[in-house]
């Protein structure tokens, strides 16, 4: 029940449904919202299993987003696990809903909502995804950025296909919102950074591994580091404190 | 200081209590819509006009959902996110086959074969299945046109309500040799003659 009382609906979710009533589109959205409705529990529900706090859930046209109060140190596992049970979930759901109702559609929109939450841009589910596993490799801030200019990349030949090819204004519309999102991430890193590092000196966090690093802006996540022939803590208390 | 903090405090005390409940927020909802009917029912007594008006467009003109569907997918493409993959559909293709029509009620009556198989004569939305006086089994499709058709007398049904259907697919099977087709745009009949040319 708290999990209801959470969901919210965004503004353009009201234009999107006045666009079904007049088109009278009942019986496919029905079946959307049901898909779209269970990828979303998918990540809250498995969020509330390893104890993350969920503040919220918004619905957009094409899909929605789970929001949760998260550590920017958490673990990278954890993630990983709730960012698949969405689209593990949602294939789920779509073999139920496939052998009750035999409508060849729901395949269709079954993948083009996949399809469409795994492409690489940074507020859905890929772009999150391959953030996750850049972040193996690179250090926290290169990860971003190089996932940045993968998403950034994506959005524009998701532009170039619905002008030349698939012409479609909702998918125009929702591309360009999503052009303010990547824009909105890029201007946050700094503060997203500094609450890392902050969270850093603050809690005490055992990672196993350990680095050497030159400076403070090559930190990787999920790893102790060694500065300046000290350890971290320490040289973040300098930092913070001075 | 403390004035300042006793402030602010206040202030998210005031945030508090704005907090409605649902029941309350969906209440006054509830009277909006409530007032609005009365207002109208207040014009309409006092105004023949605005009487006619709405009875005109709110009673007998219904939004043709088919005719805004194909608009919008005509210019701005799908309204859900679809990907146009390559299933089976069902190829039937036929043209509508009778040897004879006469009028009947709203309608015309036409001479098929036994258990003839219906095609749909144009696409639209299925909005109403089920029984009707004088015409039997009856499905109605809003055309993309805003034009109504009525199928009487069909069993063995290939649609379901608020299906999207098109041109020339399989609708069902004439009960005996007797199909009932009726034309309709905004409670108006039309003449079978006019509709079908060939």
């Amino acid at each position: 029940m708290k999990i209801i009382s959470k969901i919210k609906l965004d503004n353009s979710f009201y234009l999107f449904l006045i666009l079904i009533i007049l088109t009278g589109m009942f019986k496919e959205f029905s079946f959307v919202i049901v898909l779209l409705i269970f990828h979303e529990l998918g990540h809250a529900i498995t969020g509330k299993l390893l104890k993350w706090n969920l503040v919220s859930i918004t619905f957009y046209p094409y899909g929605g987003v789970t929001l949760f109060e998260k550590l920017e140190n958490s673990s990278i596992k954890e993630e990983l696990i709730i960012l698949l049970m969405g689209p593990i979930i949602q294939i789920i759901t779509y073999l139920i809903l496939i052998y009750f109702f035999k409508y060849s559609y729901i395949k269709n929109y079954h993948m083009s909502i996949l399809i469409f939450n795994m492409l690489p841009i940074l507020p859905l589910d890929g772009g999150k995804l391959l953030n996750l596993i850049l972040n193996k490799k690179f250090n926290y801030l290169n990860s971003f950025y190089i996932s940045f200019i993968i998403s950034f990349i994506t959005i524009f030949l998701l532009i170039l296909f619905c002008i030349f090819y698939y012409h479609n204004l909702n998918l125009f519309l929702m591309s360009i919102f999503l052009i303010f999102k990547i824009i909105n991430s890029l201007k946050n890193i700094k503060y997203n950074y500094n609450k890392f590092l902050l969270e850093r000196y603050l809690y005490n966090f055992n990672f196993r591994k350990y680095k050497v690093s030159k400076d403070i802006y090559s930190f990787y996540k999920e790893s102790n580091h060694y500065i300046e022939f000290q350890t971290e803590k320490k040289y973040l208390k300098k930092y913070f404190q001075s | 200081m403390d004035s300042e903090i006793s402030k602010y405090l206040n202030k998210k005390n005031n945030n508090e209590k704005k907090k409605k409940s649902i029941l309350i927020s969906f209440f006054n909802k509830v009277l909006v819509c409530f007032i609005l009917v009365i207002i109208c029912l207040i014009l309409m007594k006092n105004n023949n006009d605005f009487k006619n008006f709405i009875s005109k467009n709110v009673f007998h003109d219904n939004i043709s959902f088919a005719y805004i569907n194909n608009l919008y997918n005509k210019y701005f493409g799908n309204v859900l996110p679809k990907i146009e993959t390559e299933g089976t559909t069902t190829v039937f293709n036929e043209k509508l086959a009778y040897s004879n029509y006469n009028k009947y009620f709203d309608g015309y009556k036409l001479d098929v074969a036994n258990s003839y198989l219906v095609p749909i004569i144009e696409s639209g939305i299925v909005v109403y299945s089920g029984n009707m006086d004088n015409y039997g089994n009856v499905v109605i499709i809003e055309g993309i046109d805003g034009v109504d058709i009525w199928y009487g007398n069909i069993n063995n049904l290939n649609v379901k309500l608020y299906d999207y259907v098109t041109k020339g697919n399989f609708l069902g099977e004439t009960v005996d040799n007797t199909l009932y087709l009726v034309f309709e745009k905004d409670k108006e009949y039309l003449n079978f003659e006019d509709y079908i040319k060939d």
